[in-house]
């Protein structure tokens, strides 16, 4: 796990894209319990009030919930959830930028859509 | 407990000018960043704030109380140094020293000191002026944790420290911090891994504060901005500037402020880089640049 200080995102929703991807990725599953703030503070070093509003921030999304006195667990459902707001963002996060940087080498759209087609490389 | 004021705080010795005129606030129970060049004013700062010099101009109050030398605010305030100014004590055993330390604050907490002379593997039955610097500034670390003083300021609590015990600080302060709740000043000109510790940061050069705000609205404005210069001395011209440099035709402009959608598509049809910069590197460029217009 680690915070990217050269990124325009902020580090309480990188904190959030962290666990998410955990999550995405089984390392955390379902209705179990995710770090505390402590943890997560002294594991990334950073301010507990940071630490706090990225947890914070998957509260009030759903994608975890609070057990009082005992602390934060994955929401059932919550990968479902994640992938949906992923898909949403891939457009621009992704598509857009290729077809940008495409544009600044002048590769078409065309050529782009070909060389996907083509690829056959590894996909996991 | 409650915060610190200070209102026109000037502090100048023989001649010299220290700080001059600061004005701010410093909240409860939060962690700040206090940077500055080498002479800039950090260490005076700390020690008006811990009450062991007086202003020459303007008053410094915690709460209602104005602070001055007769107040013994010392026990609620913690000053970590890894210097120890008196000749009697500097010639004790860290153990000694230790000893004094608990009898000084109230909050100290004998075991939490324990655990840290381990975390260290501090050697205390030696002499402190035997330590190295590193080491002496592991006994200043250790004070000021294990004070749990309300008030605790660290003075640059890394010269000498290796890696490993820079991380070892960082990780018992952000804990026992979250456990026992207190208002930190850390000063530094080490930025880049104390960045995220810091919920506010304060800025001063030469005496004076230039930047006092939130670590989490720096990251959100500053910037660097570059392209061709005409474009961006367009693009720009109504923005918070705080240093501009130029190769060529290329202009390089560090900012601190917000940008709408709108701008940043511009940039981006206009072909000009616009990316984050981290604390050090603002902090750099704004000790360069003087002053947050961006006048040379």
């Amino acid at each position: 796990m680690e915070l990217k200080n050269d990124s325009t995102t902020p580090i309480y929703i990188q904190i959030a894209e962290l666990i998410e991807d955990q999550i995405l990725e089984g390392i955390i599953k379902e209705e179990e319990q995710v770090y505390s703030t402590n943890e997560l503070s002294s594991l990334l070093q950073v301010n507990p009030a940071t630490a706090r509003k990225g947890l914070n921030l998957l509260v009030d999304e759903g994608i975890l919930y609070k057990k009082r006195g005992v602390g934060m667990f994955v929401k059932p459902g919550a990968t479902k959830m994640i992938k949906a707001k992923r898909k949403e963002s891939f457009f621009t996060d992704y598509i857009q930028e290729m077809l940008l940087e495409g544009a600044k080498l002048g590769i078409s759209k065309e050529e782009i859509i070909k060389m996907i087609k083509e690829y056959e490389g590894e996909m996991n | 407990m409650s915060k610190w004021v200070l209102e026109g705080v000037t502090k100048v010795f023989d001649k010299t000018i220290a700080i001059n005129n600061i004005s701010l606030e410093i909240e409860e129970n939060r962690i700040y960043g206090l940077l500055g060049r080498n002479g800039a004013g950090k260490t005076t700062l700390l020690k008006l704030l811990a009450n062991q010099i007086q202003p020459t101009e303007g008053v410094i109050r915690k709460g209602n109380e104005e602070l001055n030398n007769s107040n013994i605010l010392t026990q609620e305030v913690c000053l970590a140094r890894e210097t120890i100014n008196m000749l009697s004590i500097r010639s004790s055993s860290v153990k000694e020293i230790l000893d004094i330390a608990s009898r000084v604050y109230p909050y100290w907490d004998d075991e939490y000191c324990e655990e840290l002379i381990n975390r260290f593997s501090l050697d205390i039955r030696q002499k402190h002026i035997r330590l190295s610097r590193g080491m002496q500034t592991m006994v200043g670390i250790i004070i000021g944790l294990a004070s749990r003083a309300p008030f605790t300021l660290f003075d640059e609590p890394y010269v000498g420290l290796d890696p490993v015990a820079r991380e070892t600080f960082y990780e018992s302060l952000l804990v026992d911090y979250e456990e026992n709740k207190r208002t930190i000043i850390i000063s530094s000109h080490l930025m880049s891994e104390l960045e995220n510790l810091f919920e506010r940061v304060l800025i001063i050069d030469k005496g004076s504060l230039l930047l006092n705000e939130e670590m989490e609205t720096i990251r959100e404005k500053a910037r660097v901005i570059s392209g061709d210069r005409e474009r961006v001395e367009d693009l720009l011209k109504d923005k918070k500037v705080i240093y501009r440099q130029y190769i060529g035709r290329l202009a390089n402009y560090t900012v601190f402020d917000n940008f709408t959608e709108d701008e940043l598509s511009d940039f981006k049809r206009l072909n000009i880089n616009y990316s984050p910069i981290n604390l050090q590197k603002l902090f750099v460029n704004l000790s360069r640049g003087g002053n947050f217009n961006g006048k040379e």
